[in-house]
């Protein structure tokens, strides 16, 4: 095994999703239309491009609406996710057809696969039939950069930690098939979690079902860490302050790409950025705290500037050679530097002044940090109050509220009502629904105080009674995990989330992960992945553990005498860590770290990369 | 991944396929052997044998196996119905092992066809050949092909009796996790549609649950499906998420109520109802909202609190609208100043309280309580807390530029023992940011500015509001000159007035400095 292998490349993934798709359209032979899921619009714009359509014989795109499609030929594939909204949608469009007495053939390729319900809504409405054929098409991963993968389905969160339906962590299992199937068998498997545990036992299932050989690869990877966002809702719900983690906040990234409007651009039009490694100048400030950012960007400004006055006192042939060679590069350089010195100015505007619906985001740090430390309650719920009576931005709000939830393990019910109340009337009555839904996921939640007064237990009896069975979901099962009392004080106690007073962490050359939030605070998954690696498992972490909602489990392979391979050594410093359920940028900076400082190479896997606002907005009720 | 791939390959030659075995005279070979697998082995023994060099051929160009699935599902001439029935005939020569299909049917692909299917000479020869090779055929070798012969025959037989028999369970969840063609119909006893449950949620996979879950449904009568639903609450979890997907609000709801879980139903119903009149009038909408308490939230009294805000946003919307009405028509009339002055920008119906508090602060200050559109009136109807009272009230004033009632507004009348004073429950420095927030100008601020409690942050405050003369009282009052002399150089050019002021404060004998 040579050292280029050393590290996997996830960019293969990216080769095989595209030869499915390939292979799909080609199968379909001839001029055809496509219809894209709304949803799959950028992921798909990150495997292809327009012209590789072309090539496959598509004619014209469409977005997938609540609308007919004028025009078109008489062929149509569609690309969607298995929904039932999405089915009905496209019956609708072929039974428009049908009435219009259009002959169409239609493909619907469903990714990553189909559902029984799918199937079962297209025959109910009756479009089933040779001229509509079904297929999966098997994309999983999007790989975003070399060190990032992800599922872009942010609809998991919702519907595995509010719903309980766990459709979606068969893609997951799967998708660690397919990994697998490409790098190698993964030794040692490490997870947290109620859904990381059934990712784990479905794979086994996957695996033995397709019949998958164990891989006859030489591992590329020697850890796999799967974690359940559930077992951790602090560290999204926090402000993120390192340089991508802000942009995230403030211009939201999409796919790995970013749209720098006018604001930033300091022209008329927006621009269009992809955002990874291979950006130079990026990737030496992505990872930095946001303070650490203008001084680089200003020296490296310096820089450009000189490397371009070279020219001016150069021979013709060496002036020549710059054109060739560095020109191109500086002006890149340049480009990029332009739009992140716009987007740096941009942030330091949020950060200093506020908006009328923004606040200053150094009174929200401030909150944040005490409600981190569990100092000055009263001082923080005032804070969350004066948002609330300003009508600050909602998510904002709700972000704040959720985390001062999540830190103390549920408001006492006092204070919930009352905070509740004032939500409701600043921000609408209907946002009661919100509020319930933000409890059934476990983020914000009023505390049993355990001495229920009388009528309200006699109450629960009576509805409990009649309830039929033990129909204990999941979802009360994991709630009831976090209603543990104080369990954030306790695990962020022994496993020193929270960097003692006095040991100032310097943002500029960090020595901890705490600096991804300005050295207030260890991202909980992080110290997780950390920990695991240094024992090899959770041996020694199960008073921790236990604290934690969702199962524990471990799977170590013997080490056998292969381990002496230079492959097997270089691998067992490779580790995958996968979240169920989302990643933030602040927990990639952490981990990137975490790996240069303990030698380790990090490959991160996500069902999406999420930020606070993200994360609660599949929670909010959006009727009017 | 490779089910796509070998789809189409896989569609054609399903019709030469049947072709032969429509004419050649082993048509048991391919319909039989079905799940008795026992009998079956020695067939494949005895013909794996002979083939085994050609069949890992056929299998790296068949990359999977389970070509037939594939197959029945991409036939362009079948929809899922049809797949389905046909499934049923078919599914009899793809067993649960995997193994046994290619091995049985591969030997005979290979050789003129390529990767292809069987072809009828193939087979033939393949027999044949076995009895021709051995002039002299052994006495075991009759033995062999008596005992093929005699299993074949058997497995006919047993075909015919089982045309419809059902796969085991765990080869039909196999099928539903894996993406194979299934037929659930089959299972017609109760105990197998509940054991098909099971194993799904045993493996966890959530297409499969709801797959059984429905099938359930389909097939079994109301309280018996009830009854084994509740007893799996994954089954019921995946259940509801479908019914919510697929908008069965009421069978969604009876469920939940039957689970007891009476304050999601009472939710569900909630949402429902605004969503079915979110473009309607308000009394449309407060007449829903009234059955939908009668029906579903007055029976908990847990929800006692979300009772008594469900009737506070009916009473809500029936101020909205008499507000907008009147509002509107005066706006239409054009005799009223300042719906022209300041023309209204959007209906206030289904608005939020302090949305509706902030718009008749903004446009019908000081009405008598007694009027729906008096701010007051909100107040106390909402029971608003005094601090968000202010912060709406000073933000819409603010904007109106009526800075005599902010001052009315924040002035304790004098009493019999103090005389008037100014006073903010929220605090002087929140009064000062929620008005330069609202754009207030700097004269309007330098008096609250003033107010503000703590040295630091009304120096801070003024310093970032440009209220010179605060800043420059303050540094004074805390005898700081260095910083004061500082701040001089601060005060633009323009503004000789403040300079001055600042000087004279410099060059003050009154003044202990610090430094």
């Amino acid at each position: 095994m040579t050292s280029m292998n050393a590290f996997p490349d996830v960019s293969v993934l990216k080769g095989l999703a595209r030869q499915q798709l390939a292979m799909s359209l080609g199968n379909f032979y001839g001029k055809k239309d496509l219809v894209i899921d709304p949803t799959l619009m950028t992921p798909l714009d990150r495997l292809t491009g327009v012209q590789f359509l072309k090539e496959k014989g598509v004619d014209k795109i469409f977005k997938l609406e609540h609308k007919e499609i004028l025009g078109g030929c008489d062929q149509r594939v569609y690309i969607v996710r298995p929904e039932v909204k999405i089915m009905r949608q496209i019956a609708a469009h072929i039974n428009s057809d049908k009435r219009a007495e259009k002959l169409r053939k239609y493909r619907i390729l469903m990714v990553p696969r189909q559902l029984h319900i799918c199937n079962m809504i297209l025959e109910q409405e009756g479009v089933l039939g040779n001229t509509v054929l079904i297929e999966d098409l098997h994309i999983d991963f999007i790989p975003l950069d070399s060190d990032i993968i992800s599922l872009e389905n942010p609809q998991l969160l919702n519907a595995v930690f509010r719903e309980g339906d766990q459709t979606w962590l068969h893609t997951v299992a799967r998708s660690i098939v397919n990994i697998q199937a490409a790098f190698g068998t993964i030794p040692n498997v490490y997870g947290q979690g109620h859904n990381a545990k059934i990712v784990d036992e479905l794979v086994k299932t996957l695996t033995s079902e397709f019949d998958e050989k164990k891989s006859p690869l030489q591992h590329q990877i020697g850890h796999l860490i799967l974690l359940d966002r559930d077992v951790d809702y602090v560290t999204p719900l926090c402000s993120q302050v390192t340089y991508e983690g802000l942009l995230d906040d403030i211009f939201e990234i999409k796919c790995g790409a970013i749209d720098f409007g006018p604001e930033v651009t300091g022209t008329e039009k927006s621009v269009k950025t992809l955002l990874n490694s291979d950006d130079a100048i990026f990737d030496q400030i992505r990872n930095r705290h946001f303070t650490a950012v203008f001084k680089f960007l200003s020296s490296r400004a310096k820089e450009i500037q000189a490397n371009y006055d070279k020219r001016h006192n150069m021979e013709l042939q060496d002036l020549k050679n710059f054109v060739a060679s560095e020109l191109k590069g500086l002006k890149q350089e340049h480009r990029s530097l332009t739009l992140h010195i716009g987007a740096s100015e941009v942030i330091m505007k949020h950060k200093t002044k506020g908006s009328l619906k923004k606040g200053d985001l150094q009174d929200i740090l401030r909150i944040e940090h005490s409600l981190l430390e569990g100092s000055d309650f009263r001082e923080c719920v005032v804070y969350i109050e004066e948002c609330i009576h300003r009508q600050y931005d909602m998510l904002l709000t709700l972000r704040l509220l959720c985390l001062l939830s999540c830190t103390t393990s549920g408001l006492l019910s006092k204070d919930y009502q009352n905070l509740k109340t004032q939500f409701l009337h600043s921000y609408g009555f209907e946002h009661m629904i919100t509020f319930f839904n933000l409890k059934k996921a476990g983020l914000l939640t009023e505390a049993q105080t355990g001495k229920e007064t009388s009528i309200e237990s006699n109450l629960n009896k009576l509805a409990d009674s009649r309830a039929v069975g033990s129909a204990v979901s999941y979802v009360t099962s994991s709630l009831a995990a976090l209603q543990k009392k104080d369990w954030f004080r306790t695990v962020s106690k022994k496993l020193s989330l929270i960097p003692k007073p006095g040991t100032e962490n310097n943002t500029h050359t960090p020595s901890d992960m705490s600096y991804v939030f300005g050295g207030a605070y260890v991202p909980l998954t992080c110290r997780l992945v950390e920990q695991s690696l240094q024992r090899q498992g959770w041996s020694g972490l199960e008073d921790v553990l236990r604290h934690l909602p969702g199962t524990t489990f471990e799977k170590q392979e013997a080490r056998s005498a292969k381990a002496g391979k230079t492959g097997a050594t270089m691998a067992s410093k490779v580790v995958l860590i996968y979240f169920i359920g989302g990643v933030t940028y602040s927990e990639i900076a952490a981990l990137r770290f975490l790996g240069r400082q303990k030698g380790y190479k990090v490959l991160i896997a996500a069902t999406s990369i999420i930020n606070g606002s993200r994360m609660l907005e599949s929670f909010v009720e959006t009727v009017k | 991944m490779s089910s796509v791939r070998f789809r189409p390959s896989g569609a054609q030659p399903k019709e030469g396929d049947d072709d032969y075995w429509n004419s050649s005279g082993f048509k048991p070979f391919n319909f039989n052997d079905d799940d008795d697998e026992e009998d079956s082995i020695d067939v494949i023994r005895w013909d794996g044998s002979t083939a085994a060099p050609i069949r890992p051929k056929s299998q790296t160009s068949l990359s999977k196996h389970r070509p037939p699935v594939t197959q029945a599902m991409s036939s362009p001439a079948c929809g899922i119905t049809s797949a389905r029935a046909y499934g049923s005939a078919r599914k009899q020569h793809f067993p649960s092992s995997p193994a046994t299909l290619p091995q049985h049917s591969e030997p005979m692909t290979a050789k003129p066809n390529g990767a292809a299917r069987p072809t009828s000479g193939t087979d033939q020869r393949t027999l044949t050949e076995v009895v021709t090779a051995h002039s002299a055929p052994t006495a075991t070798d009759f033995a062999k092909l008596e005992t093929a012969n005699y299993s074949l025959r058997r497995q006919l037989a047993q075909a015919k009796r089982d045309q419809a028999a059902a796969p085991s369970k765990s080869e039909t969840l196999c099928r539903l996790i894996t993406g194979g063609t299934y037929i659930l119909e089959l299972y017609k006893s109760k105990e197998d549609k509940a054991a098909l449950l099971d194993g799904a949620i045993q493996r966890h996979d959530g297409n499969a649950i709801l797959a059984a879950t429905l099938f359930m449904r389909d097939t079994l009568k109301r309280d018996l499906f009830s009854k084994e639903l509740m007893k799996r609450a994954v089954a019921v979890d995946h259940y509801c998420a479908y019914l919510r997907a697929a908008g069965e609000i009421d069978e969604l709801h009876e469920t939940l109520s039957a689970l007891g879980r009476t304050e999601e139903a009472a939710m569900l119903k909630y949402r429902q109802c605004l969503a079915t009149t979110s473009a309607s009038n308000p009394e449309i909408r407060s007449s829903a909202l009234k059955d939908c308490i009668k029906y579903y939230f007055d029976c908990d009294l847990r929800l006692s609190n979300e009772t008594s805000a469900i009737q506070e946003q009916i009473m809500l919307m029936e101020r909205q609208s008499a507000v907008e009405d009147s509002d509107s028509a005066a706006e239409k009339s054009g005799t009223v100043q300042v719906f022209k002055s300041h023309p209204r920008r959007d209906s206030i119906v289904y608005k939020s309280v302090i949305t509706t508090l902030y718009y008749c602060c903004y446009y019908h200050w000081g009405e008598a309580e007694g009027l729906l559109s008096s701010p007051t009136s909100i107040k106390n109807q909402h029971k608003i807390g005094e601090k968000q009272f202010l912060y709406t009230a000073l933000a819409a004033l603010c904007r109106m530029r009526r800075w005599r009632d902010i001052e009315a507004l924040l002035t304790v009348p004098k009493s019999l023992f103090r005389s008037a004073r100014l006073h903010a429950t929220i605090g002087f420095d929140k009064v000062v940011d929620v008005l330069s927030k609202n754009l207030a100008p700097p004269d309007a601020l330098g008096k609250y500015c003033a107010e503000i409690e703590g040295n630091e942050k009304r120096l801070e405050m003024a310093i970032r509001l440009k209220s010179f003369k605060v800043a420059i009282d303050t540094l004074v009052y805390t005898k700081d000159r260095q910083k004061l002399m500082a701040y001089l150089d601060e005060i633009p050019q323009a503004n000789q007035h403040m300079r001055q002021y600042a000087s004279t404060q410099l060059r003050s004998q009154d003044i202990k400095w610090r430094n």
